[in-house]
């Protein structure tokens, strides 16, 4: 599903640079559920922002079922995040000034798809958020913005499904049902890859996940690779 | 892409976003629509004025007695009317011919029947120093409209800046983005023409009814809405939009979604943090040398202020009279041929004569002694046009040397009113312009500073210092800035002066007033950044 082969992303010029993710390699199969751990400034969320076309490399190749991103221009760059990714972020990035309905709604509006109510309904019951729909953002709590942020990430129905750190801002209950919901659609056959630091989760996922990649980072390098 | 509904809901849910553009479009159309409309209405006032001196006709000739009408029988066009003889020449006839001709045949049949040219007036009936200055002054507020909007519009787009970082990591094309930003703004900018061209003419009518009433019968205006020039306002407002939106949509274009979504910008470092150095010093350079941004905003919105400023102010030192010897009057009077001076007695006697009332006043123009055979001229200023009429015709003041000074006096009165409403229209909405976009700027620049502000009172810092290490920051900004635009207004004044043909020099009394305004103005909004930090602060 994802080859990832010899990349690097570098911050800034001159005597300032930092080679945020260092010749990084590594392939994640089809359906598998992907685990990029480590600490802070490890690198693992520029690394995921690569392969959800977020972010350029420096150098190396991402090639996500057979295109190779970064040779992609930057319309195609747009369609791959469009229909073939879906992206979770850690502080939901929901606009504020739709409702819940609208957030989720919106990839779908941006494909000019016609029809996608029915779908969109199915998304917020399998994500707990019915009752929700026609609330703005800032009246509902963390764990259902989460919940949004995720259902709008699956509106298109994306092969893959990348998500950073989506407990971050998260309480423990909250954290729990929202890895619950990861993998349940993992399980349904959406290929998913996390970043996260909380070694509880990482566990957690890699008891309960069919196929688990666990990937360790440490100074934007991958020191472990387990799975 | 849903666009409509991202406008309905920025509409419904932060309107204000949407208002501090609209109001700026709107502001920006005035300053052009205002312009235009001061200078149709004095072309149209002018043309007025020709035709009602000359009836319609290209030239007038009079007085003419019935026994002097075989003088025109040569002349095509030509119509008796009471006393005098209208020509309207016919569309084959060379007119510096026939008017040759004629003036040659009355001079011959000794008449004293004066001929007055209206066709030159007719074709091209305006003040060309008035129509130089609106043309500089159109492409001044063009300049003005599209600095403020760009300014205002980055501002706008950084407060946009998640949401469009998030419809790109959704999958959203550049095209489609391009095409939401466009819509928004075109939506804005039409109802900001619809509003400012209706603002501009009320307050235009207003202002030339009731600021230019007592110059009636001197400045030559009248109201007048030109649709042409209606027309040209708005291709120049959506000119200058769609200027903006290509131009930050470029910028747009070359960053990443995750760019746009976290925000990240490497500061440029500062000076190396030396021992000694107290905090406000070193807040301030930081501020100075990083947010480069706001040094910009600082300065385009002071520089058309002070550039508005000292070129008004010179112009008005220069147009308002200063002593008796600078002041221009009607009529001058000279000996003619001879070595005696005209006494101040004999030229009272001779205005006595011919205006009983005494509505004139007298003023000899090197000095009041009298007795001095070196007084030769008399500045006669009279407060009714026809005593200054029956003064040059008559009889008595043919043995003088007159010179007339009316027409040039009306036309220093005309510029002098012409930027007495310049100032009004363009003071208020220039102003108002910056104030919008500074109060804007610092808004945002303090709400980005949210946390920093929290973290400093986190750490000790006391209320009182933290307020003070903003307020420095906009002090030093805004005097650097005033400092900055200085030279840029003193160059325009003197461009204009060449281009004027007039010497106009700013002095420190004409520097002085912008600066002041200017100064007031940055204290004003050092003030509104303390505000905004003490609510922070309050808040947090």
């Amino acid at each position: 599903m994802i080859q990832v082969t010899d990349i690097t992303k570098i911050y800034g010029t001159g005597g300032a640079t930092v080679h945020a993710v260092d010749h990084v390699s590594f392939t994640l199969g089809e359906g598998q559920f992907g685990l990029l751990c480590g600490a802070s400034g490890s690198g693992k969320s520029t690394l995921l922002s690569m392969c959800g076309g977020l972010l350029r490399p420096e150098a190396g190749e991402i090639v996500v079922g057979g295109e190779n991103l970064t040779q992609m221009k930057p319309e195609a760059l747009a369609a791959y995040r469009l229909k073939r990714a879906g992206y979770i972020f850690q502080d939901f990035n929901l606009m504020k000034n739709l409702t819940l309905e609208e957030n989720i709604a919106l990839p779908a509006m941006i494909a000019g798809r016609k029809s996608y109510s029915g779908n969109l309904r199915e998304l917020a019951e399998r994500v707990g958020i019915t009752g929700r729909l026609l609330h703005f953002p800032e009246e509902v709590s963390g764990g259902e913005r989460q919940r949004c942020a995720i259902a709008r990430a699956l509106i298109n129905s994306p092969s893959l499904l990348l998500a950073d750190e989506p407990t971050g801002n998260l309480d423990a209950d909250n954290a729990a049902q929202i890895v619950r919901l990861l993998l349940e659609i993992n399980r349904a056959g959406t290929t998913v890859l996390m970043v996260t630091h909380d070694v509880g989760l990482r566990d957690y996922i890699r008891e309960n996940a069919p196929s688990p990649l666990l990937l360790n980072m440490r100074d934007g390098r991958i020191y472990e690779k387990i799975g | 892409m849903p666009i409509k509904l991202l406008i309905r809901r920025t509409f419904t849910r932060q309107p204000t976003l949407y208002i501090k553009l609209f109001i700026m479009l709107t502001l920006s159309v005035m300053m052009l629509m205002n312009t235009l409309i001061i200078r149709d209405s004095e072309r149209y006032g002018a043309r007025t004025e020709v035709l009602e001196k000359s009836g319609g006709y290209d030239y007038i000739v009079e007085p003419v007695s019935e026994d002097e009408l075989y003088l025109f029988s040569e002349v095509p066009g030509w119509e008796y009317l009471d006393g005098k003889v209208g020509i309207i020449l016919p569309s084959g006839a060379n007119p510096s011919e026939v008017s040759y001709k004629l003036s040659q045949r009355l001079k011959e049949a000794g008449s004293g029947a004066m001929l007055t040219s209206y066709r030159s007036l007719k074709e091209s009936a305006e003040f060309s120093t008035f129509a130089t200055l609106m043309v500089g002054v159109l492409i001044f507020a063009a300049g003005v409209a599209l600095v403020s909007i760009w300014l205002m519009y980055a501002a706008y787009l950084d407060t946009r800046r998640a949401d469009i970082g998030t419809l790109y990591s959704l999958g959203a094309g550049m095209k489609q983005v391009r095409a939401w930003l466009r819509r928004e703004l075109l939506v804005l900018t039409a109802a900001a023409l619809v509003l400012g061209i209706l603002l501009s003419a009320v307050f235009m009518f207003a202002v030339i009814r009731l600021c230019l009433t007592d110059l009636a019968g001197v400045t030559p205006i009248l109201y007048r809405f030109s649709p042409l020039s209606m027309l040209l306002v708005i291709g120049m407002t959506l000119g200058i939009s769609m200027a903006v939106i290509s131009l930050h949509t470029r910028r747009l274009a070359g960053m990443s979604p995750s760019e746009l979504l976290a925000d990240t910008h490497i500061p440029r470092s500062s000076k190396e943090l030396r021992d000694g150095r107290s905090l406000e010093g070193f807040f301030t350079s930081a501020s100075l040398f990083r947010d480069k941004k706001h040094n910009r905003i600082c300065l385009f919105a002071t520089m058309p202020l002070m550039v508005l400023g000292i070129v008004v102010s010179a112009h008005f030192g220069m147009y308002t009279p200063e002593d008796s010897a600078r002041r221009l009057g009607d009529v001058q009077l000279y000996v003619t041929d001879s070595e005696v001076a005209l006494h101040r007695s004999e030229a009272e006697a001779l205005l006595n004569a011919l205006d009983p009332d005494g509505r004139y006043i007298l003023t000899p123009v090197d000095g009041d002694t009298s007795d001095d055979p070196l007084i030769r001229r008399m500045h006669i200023t009279f407060a009714d046009k026809s005593v200054c009429d029956s003064l040059l015709t008559s009889e008595q003041v043919q043995v003088y040397k007159v010179k007339d000074f009316r027409a040039q006096n009306a036309d220093y009165v005309r510029l002098y009113a012409g930027f007495g409403v310049f100032f009004i229209v363009f003071g208020l909405c220039i102003y108002a312009d910056a104030f919008l976009l500074l109060a804007t700027y610092i808004g945002a620049f303090l709400e980005n500073r949210r946390r920093d502000i929290l973290l400093l009172g986190e750490i000790g810092c006391e209320e009182r210092r933290i307020v003070r290490l903003y307020m420095t920051q906009y002090a030093v900004r805004g005097g650097l800035a005033i400092l900055a635009a200085l030279p840029l207004g003193l160059a325009l004044t003197g461009v204009m002066s060449v281009g004027l043909a007039m010497p106009v020099l700013p002095n420190l009394v004409t520097i002085l007033p912008p600066v002041l305004i200017v100064a007031l103005f940055a204290a004003a909004y050092v003030l509104a950044s303390m505000r905004t930090t003490r609510q922070i602060i309050a808040e947090g």
